[in-house]
């Protein structure tokens, strides 16, 4: 499993990898009550926005640091988007895609250990800005 | 005495948006794809959450959702959003909890529910109504707002050589401050009244000016018109320090046609001025945009 600063989540095998957002972008994102998705067979760049998702009030890009093409996407989320807010992991994966450079050289695609590190400062700003909310 | 009741701010599609005395309003000072669409107002009509929510327009309750928002970490707090529906178009607000049901007939300032806070916000944010224009159609999706048309004079003070005036109030949330003079920027030779949070990424301006244009506040360069609606103008605000009576900020916003700033500190609860007390706010460049 691999992981991208902007919460997605790559299940990778060989040379084709499933995508979604972590917990984290989930809960970042509540509640997610629509989805564009790409066409099977599109190309993307690395970087390029794959897949965009909105709240009430936000518009979110998905984004891979890693040049790819769609191989398969998760229909169902489009007439049930918030299943990615419920099942991040499972049921609410988003699109599958075929690798189009080596992830292994790929610096920006984060382990674990690297992804933690980076969601706890995220998480640490986020409760510094709704600090008073709950009082 | 002509005693002012309440007065149109912005419209669109035959629903006019409307603020009452004491009533303060921004339509930048917010982070949030409507704001940066010229399709939102955020109109703030209390210092204190769970005060009565009063409303800005007139219509039908056509509906009223619950959601969540946002908040990493704890509870989820929740978000509502209340359509109001005039002719085919539909008020779309939130920031609320609504005490009314679809088929209510609302007027102007009629009670509609208890101002609330949820994981939309953030610390320095004051209670308040969101508001946007919709067509029928889409009324979930952020997307989908109609660009506003707000009323303001084309005729502006002179630009600010300073930025001061006296504190009305003050919470761990900001202080407010009500200026001597208009927040007025000078864009390419043109003046016009600032509105939002120059510690966003963005703020905006009543009026139209061209890409690229360089706007000046209070002597320095604050940032570049990056895109122009048909009646705001918005600019990316580039790096700036705030200060005021000397004691360092996190920013500093401009709401109420610039009549209103508001200073917010560094971290929630840290309350730094007394009403009554006299500020003047200083904006330099920070130090990475100084190259240093």
């Amino acid at each position: 499993m691999k992981y991208t600063k902007g919460q997605v989540w790559l299940k990778i095998k060989g040379q084709t990898a499933t995508i979604g957002l972590t917990s984290l972008g989930a809960s970042l994102a509540k509640e997610i009550v629509h989805i564009d998705l790409p066409e099977d067979e599109e190309e993307f760049a690395a970087g390029k926005p794959i897949a965009t998702y909105e709240t009430i009030k936000s518009v979110n890009e998905i984004t891979v640091p890693i040049g790819c093409k769609i191989v398969h996407v998760n229909e169902k989320l489009l007439d049930n988007p918030s299943t990615i807010n419920t099942d991040c992991y499972g049921d609410g994966w988003i699109v599958r895609i075929e690798l189009l450079d080596k992830e292994k050289e790929n610096k920006e695609l984060l382990d674990v250990k690297e992804a933690v590190k980076h969601y706890k400062k995220i998480l640490d700003k986020e409760k510094e800005r709704y600090a008073g909310i709950y009082d | 005495m002509l005693l002012v009741v309440r007065k149109v701010i912005a419209s669109a599609c035959g629903i006019d948006i409307h603020v009452k005395p004491g009533w303060d309003y921004s339509f930048f000072a917010s982070p949030y794809h409507a704001h940066r669409e010229f399709s939102a107002v955020d109109i703030y009509q209390s210092h204190d959450f769970g005060d009565a929510a009063l409303s800005p327009v007139e219509g039908i309750v056509s509906g009223v959702k619950e959601y969540d928002s946002p908040t990493p970490g704890k509870e989820t707090l929740p978000e509502y959003l209340t359509f109001v529906k005039k002719g085919e178009y539909v008020a779309r607000m939130m920031h609320y909890k609504p005490s009314v049901n679809e088929g209510t007939n609302v007027g102007v300032g009629d009670r509609i529910g208890e101002l609330i806070t949820n994981g939309f916000f953030t610390y320095w944010t004051d209670p308040g109504i969101h508001l946007e224009i919709r067509s029928c159609g889409n009324l979930m999706r952020a997307r989908g707002g109609i660009e506003l048309k707000p009323v303001f004079s084309k005729k502006n003070d002179a630009p600010n050589e300073t930025i001061h005036g006296v504190v009305t109030h003050s919470c761990p949330r900001n202080t407010t401050v009500e200026l001597s003079k208009p927040a007025v920027c000078l864009v390419d030779g043109s003046q016009a009244v600032l509105d939002g949070n120059l510690m966003l990424d963005y703020a905006g301006m009543f009026g139209q000016f061209p890409r690229h244009g360089i706007v000046y506040f209070s002597g320095i360069q604050i940032g570049k018109v990056t895109r122009t609606g048909s009646y705001m103008t918005q600019f990316a605000a580039e790096g700036l320090t705030f200060h005021a009576n000397g004691r360092e900020l996190a920013g500093a916003s401009f709401v109420s046609h610039g009549r209103i700033m508001k200073l917010l500190p560094k971290k929630y609860g840290a309350t730094m001025y007394e009403p009554g007390e006299e500020v003047e706010l200083l904006i330099t460049k920070a130090a990475t945009q100084l190259g240093l």
